[in-house]
């Protein structure tokens, strides 16, 4: 199993699109990072001007932590598209090109070549967690240093530097999960079709349905929530909310 | 070459819904036969072979390859077999060297440079093998399929129209190479080919399907003197060898050489010395006597449709 795992990581790097997810996370990264840097005091400003009567912040509040706590936030919902992007493409594309047929007339079972593509397609997704890990919060600590971590959602959670490592921790592994479960979609749709378009497309469309319906609030779709997987895509920031 | 059987097709029938691609077909491949597999489009040419590379499943009979059950025994057969099967499909953003690495690891070959470069250059692709397949042209992609499947060194090479885009020169290339498994190293080659010449030349023994079933199994040389020949006789008169030939109830062909002093007619072999015994009963003087055979009215006499030629 080792081998046909290797050879689909290598056919799955040798492909330019491959790369698209490294790029946009490492375009768009940075991007979030200086806006934080640069006019992140304003908008803490304006979410704490209420508390600011009653408290007093000091310290490094705009610190790396922050940073990858609002980026892990702004990209965790589509970076779930950049992974369809190959996993939709690693049955389907191959029977778009016909190399499909050419590995089947090999002694390893069909079986074989479907898990070792959905074994290579998980560690993908996952590369691309710690790529995001590394950048977002790599980056942001090493470059504005550490803290302590407002978390600012129902309510207002401060939660001390040393106790804010683990729970990154968590939340990508959390993330990871999310991830894998949109690769996973995006490759069983493409076993289904001969056009890697099909399956990229339909991911994409599923996500955005289902992240419509768990934004809402009617009764009966209270019933359909839990296994919506967009509605437990966000349980990460559960890791945040607890000093 | 013994009597061994490589491939034992025995009933073998598929279904596709209401149509039936195969129907009750029945081969005999033997070690070291070049075997040629021929029939009009959709005769259920393509589909055999992918039922014989386990690509879709028989609706019913049996396939066995080396003496084993293909149903039973996949993986153990796959790892003696070498194919290309319709289109030379690689993988087009890899060069021809990562393909071969990647396919050979498959199947189990060593994939070690120097048997990489041996095979590319067996096929004329070892100065383009660090090129990405996408700048082959289509000829070059088929020498790729075609060393895909000699990588492994396999005991049996199934070959699926394995000349389709070759330029003359490619074809010629491919056809000594065909022979040279086949004679040199033992293998045993089944080729697909709607190509008749091809067969003609490179094939000892032959199937022609239609419909799904086959029609003749034999070796060449024996079907092809069933056959009928073009026979070209120059005489001194051709106008009254012509009528005498026709009276004698022989079949005129056109005559495409465009000599008017030659005359062409379709006989069987065991006919041509009463034609000539006409022709000299009738004072008609013969200067040559020329035959050919015509693997392409065979074919088209046994399954009623003809095929391309090349």
């Amino acid at each position: 199993m080792i081998t046909p795992v290797l050879i689909e990581l290598r056919k799955i790097f040798s492909k330019w699109h491959s790369y698209v997810g490294f790029i946009a996370i490492a375009a768009l990264v940075p991007i979030v990072q200086v806006a934080l840097a640069s006019e992140g005091e304003s908008y803490f400003r304006l979410f704490t001007q209420t508390l600011r009567n009653v408290f007093e912040f000091s310290g490094n509040l705009k610190n790396g932590y922050l940073v990858g706590f609002v980026t892990l936030n702004a990209m965790i919902a589509h970076i779930p598209l950049l992974v369809a992007l190959v996993t939709g493409d690693l049955l389907a594309g191959e029977a778009t090109a016909g190399t499909l047929r050419i590995l089947l007339i090999r002694p390893p079972s069909r079986m074989a070549y479907v898990t070792a593509k959905f074994i290579a397609g998980m560690i993908y997704s996952n590369l691309l967690t710690v790529w995001l890990a590394l950048l977002s919060l790599g980056t942001s600590v090493l470059f504005l240093g550490t803290g302590e971590l407002i978390v600012m959602s129902s309510a207002i959670t401060i939660l001390p530097a040393d106790d804010i490592t683990w729970r990154f921790f968590y939340a990508y592994g959390f993330a990871a999960i999310s991830m894998m479960t949109a690769a996973a979609l995006a490759f069983m749709l493409g076993a289904f079709v001969e056009n890697a378009i099909g399956p990229i497309a339909a991911t994409m469309a599923i996500i955005i349905v289902f992240t419509v319906i768990s934004a809402l609030d009617a009764s009966f779709i209270q019933i359909l929530k839990p296994f919506l997987f967009t509605n437990h895509a966000l349980g990460w920031r559960l890791f945040f909310d607890a000093p | 070459m013994n009597d061994e059987p490589i491939i034992e097709v025995r009933g073998l029938t598929k279904h596709f819904g209401t149509t039936t691609a195969v129907d009750n077909l029945d081969l005999t491949v033997r070690r070291g036969d070049i075997y040629g597999f021929l029939g009009p489009n959709g005769a259920g040419k393509s589909t055999t072979i992918r039922m014989m590379l386990s690509l879709i499943r028989p609706t019913a009979g049996e396939i066995r390859i080396f003496g084993l059950s293909l149903a039973e025994n996949r993986s153990d057969v796959l790892r003696r077999v070498g194919a290309i099967v319709e289109k030379p499909d690689c993988y087009l953003y890899l060069t021809a060297r990562r393909n071969l690495d990647i396919l050979g690891r498959l199947a189990g070959a060593d994939v070690s440079r120097r048997t990489i470069d041996a095979t590319l250059d067996r096929v004329g692709l070892l100065e383009r093998a660090d090129d990405k397949v996408k700048t082959y042209s289509y000829g070059m992609k088929q020498r790729l399929g075609i060393a895909q499947a000699l990588l492994h060194n396999p005991d049996l090479i199934i070959l699926d129209e394995p000349v389709n885009g070759l330029d003359p020169q490619g074809v010629r290339e491919i056809r000594s190479l065909i022979l040279e498994l086949a004679q040199e190293n033992r293998k045993t080659v089944f080729l697909s080919s709607h190509i008749l010449a091809e067969v003609e030349m490179t094939a000892n023994r032959m199937a022609i399907i239609a419909n799904g079933h086959t029609v003749v199994e034999g070796g060449v040389k024996e079907l092809l003197d069933e056959g009928t020949l073009q026979v070209s006789i120059e005489t001194n008169n051709s106008e009254h060898a012509r009528k005498v030939l026709a009276n004698a109830g022989f079949t005129p062909v056109d005559n495409v050489n465009g000599k008017n002093s030659v005359i062409v007619f379709s006989m069987r072999k065991n006919d041509i010395p009463t034609a000539i015994a006409r022709l000299a009963e009738a004072d008609i003087s013969i200067y040559d006597i020329g035959s050919t055979r015509s693997l392409e009215e065979y074919f088209i006499s046994i399954t009623g449709s003809s095929p391309q030629k090349q």
